[in-house]
């Protein structure tokens, strides 16, 4: 077993010249007024890769993400996707907000939503048309909701709209997914959803990058992991870094010792 | 007096009477139209800041007129005021609102008061100079269509129309914004620029609708419709018609009203038939209505106490309460005498039956319980497919 890399590094990474990375961080550092959130993050998501963001509640874990995409103001620090600046690749990222984040007694159906992953496609000012909304169905077919496109999208299970969440960020085709807690209080048939969808995407190509709360299934969902407490603890492949050592750097007391070695152990 | 309101709602009350009630019309089209995006952005107050804050600008374009030799009335020039010191009030709430740890609606109350104390001030000083027309700046607090022009209607329906077109080809965009502003700008749009424009559009509503709605009332224009809207649809297309629909229905009623009756202010008789729409909506709309709401409440209660009933007589007991024994006493699974009939007996049995495979179905898949609702009597048969009943019946004797 390859010793886990621990952040910093001594040298920190060069850039790869043939491909760059996905996801390509440097020194982001975020603070709320005066509270750090995230400090001095270096990270490169690997190719092709099913990404679990894991730490303890408050690491900085959502932040990071908004931070990448540019929602919160970040005090320093550098993002690359694919090499280009945000505003360059912007069209080649899907975001999945926390599903809790929205208002959901609002006038739309799950077809709506779903098309609002087509918006960049067809432009501002110009209508949805019937194509869009037949894409659109087509997305839901493939989160297993094609028999709720109608539906008002206040009148679906939480788990159904994770789903519908999940067929917007693949109307936008993106080649990098960012996705905050998708499996926040779901069902079990979403949850394979998710999984098989994540999975799809990945074999196709892109990179997904999941903040994820549930140390348990991390080893079974993704290849591999970043663990965040404010500062990066490890990345790497799962296998090398969900360690007891590691997670007890991450999670200190927050954990309970049996529980640590169970997950050290699992993976 | 039915006749002549009559002759005014069907354009017949004269030329000018008729041009001033389609500018009236157009204007609550308008206004219904965009308050349906600050409604759902949940910023509907935010108009009511720019409303207030119209009034010293108002009173300050007086007198610009009035020391340029005119008469100080000219509404092309108080709308501009208007429009200065509206716009001037949402950048002070929106300062207060993201440098400050204070919240929106402490913002608008705080710029909404002293920008309106401001203008009463400015009234009041006007009112001592003596100058021509000074009397009718009064009407720019309540409202009076009496006073407008057939030009000046004109001006406030193409105004109208042509923030109608522009709220049209944003339609996606702000519906996008006002559903989920995190994702929207993830897509790399400037949201605060979405809002502005959303802002611009109330302003302009609101300053074309001072003369005639009034201040004080024009924020009822921008929320009522909406609010009244909601109540029949869950589709943002349909919403923003029929919001438009509702605007232009008051401006419609209420501008015949009070072209009917020119003492009363018009801004609070088109106010009044808007709330007319509004409650309507409110009881009897089919779905989010409140007596539909009641109406499903009640056969849910009724619904329950009837499974309640059937599961104590099921126990060799009697209803538990008042309302589970009217149910089956009305149903007629207990005589008069208090004892269970042979329908009871059957109808009991059977509910025990369903009550026991609704258990063992809940034990066996504790992830799809919540997905019925068997407390309500729902006959496990209708949703479940015969096999697995069969699986349940199997396993729970």
């Amino acid at each position: 077993m390859n010793p886990p890399r621990l952040i910093p590094f001594e040298i920190r990474q060069p850039r790869n010249e043939i491909a760059p990375s996905p996801l390509s961080i440097r020194g982001l550092t975020v603070a709320y007024d005066d509270k750090p959130a995230v400090w001095d993050l270096d990270y490169d998501a690997p190719d092709r890769g099913l990404i679990a963001v894991i730490g303890p509640n408050g690491a900085g874990k959502s932040t990071m993400i908004k931070a990448v995409l540019g929602l919160v103001p970040t005090l320093a620090g550098d993002v690359r996707v694919f090499g280009s600046t945000l505003r360059q690749a912007r069209r080649r990222i899907a975001y999945i907000p926390q599903r809790t984040s929205v208002d959901w007694d609002f006038p739309a159906s799950a077809e709506d939503v779903v098309a609002m992953g087509l918006y960049g496609e067809i432009g501002w000012c110009r209508p949805v048309r019937r194509r869009h909304r037949e894409a659109a169905r087509s997305y839901l077919d493939r989160v297993g909701m094609a028999d709720f496109a109608g539906r008002q999208i206040g009148q679906l299970s939480g788990g159904q709209q994770q789903r519908v969440f999940l067929a917007r960020a693949l109307a936008q085709k993106a080649d990098l997914y960012l996705m905050d807690e998708p499996f926040a209080g779901v069902d079990a048939a979403t949850e394979r959803a998710i999984v098989n969808v994540m999975r799809e995407v990945r074999d196709a190509g892109a990179t997904v990058l999941c903040v994820h709360h549930d140390l348990q299934t991390v080893a079974d969902y993704f290849d591999h992991a970043l663990i965040l407490n404010v500062h990066a603890i490890a990345h790497g492949a799962v296998d090398d870094v969900l360690t007891e050592e590691i997670l007890q750097r991450a999670y200190g007391g927050r954990l309970a010792e049996t529980e640590i070695r169970a997950i050290a152990r699992s993976a | 007096m039915p006749g002549e309101l009559f002759s005014i709602l069907t354009f017949q009350g004269g030329y000018n009477t008729s041009v001033v009630l389609a500018g009236v019309i157009a204007l609550g089209i308008g206004g219904g139209v965009i308050g349906v995006f600050s409604f759902l952005r949940k910023r509907a107050l935010i108009s009511d800041a720019i409303s207030h804050a119209t009034l010293p600008g108002i009173a300050i374009a007086f007198l610009i007129g009035i020391a340029l030799g005119g008469t100080g009335r000219n509404l092309a020039l108080l709308m501009a005021g208007a429009a200065t010191t509206g716009a001037l009030g949402v950048l002070c709430v929106q300062w207060i609102r993201d440098y400050t740890r204070l919240p929106e609606d402490a913002a608008i109350g705080t710029v909404l008061s002293v920008f309106f104390g401001l203008g009463i001030v400015l009234l009041s000083h006007i009112q001592t100079l003596q100058a021509a027309g000074q009397a009718g700046l009064n009407s720019f607090l309540l409202g009076s269509t009496a006073a407008l022009t057939a030009g000046e209607a004109q001006l406030i329906g193409g105004a109208s129309l042509v923030a109608i077109l522009i709220a049209l080809l944003l339609l996606k965009e702000f519906g996008a914004v006002a559903f989920d502003e995190g994702f929207a700008a993830a897509q790399g749009w400037r949201v605060a620029r979405i809002d502005l424009a959303m802002i611009g559009l109330l302003l302009a509503i609101v300053a074309i609708g001072l003369k005639t709605v009034g201040l004080v009332l024009i924020i009822a224009l921008v929320i009522i419709p909406p609010a009244s809207a909601r109540f029949w649809t869950e589709r943002l297309g349909r919403l923003v018609a029929l919001s438009g629909a509702f605007g232009g229905l008051a401006g419609w009623l209420g501008g015949s009203l009070s072209a009917l009756l020119p003492d009363m202010p018009a801004g609070a008789v088109i106010v009044l038939a808007a709330a007319a729409i509004f409650t309507i909506s409110l009881l009897f709309a089919p779905r989010r209505g409140v007596i539909a709401w009641g109406v499903r409440r009640l056969r849910m209660r009724i619904r329950a106490a009837s499974v309640r009933g059937l599961l104590a007589m099921a126990d060799g007991y009697l209803p538990p309460d008042g309302l589970s024994y009217r149910v089956v006493r009305w149903r007629g699974y207990i005589d008069g005498d208090a004892r269970i009939t042979e329908s009871g007996r059957t109808a009991a049995s059977e509910m025990r039956r369903q009550d026991r495979l609704w258990q063992t179905y809940r034990t066996r898949h504790p992830e799809a319980a919540l997905s019925f609702n068997p407390l309500t009597g729902t006959r496990i048969e209708d949703v479940l497919p015969a096999d697995i009943v069969a699986t349940l019946e199997a396993h729970s004797r």
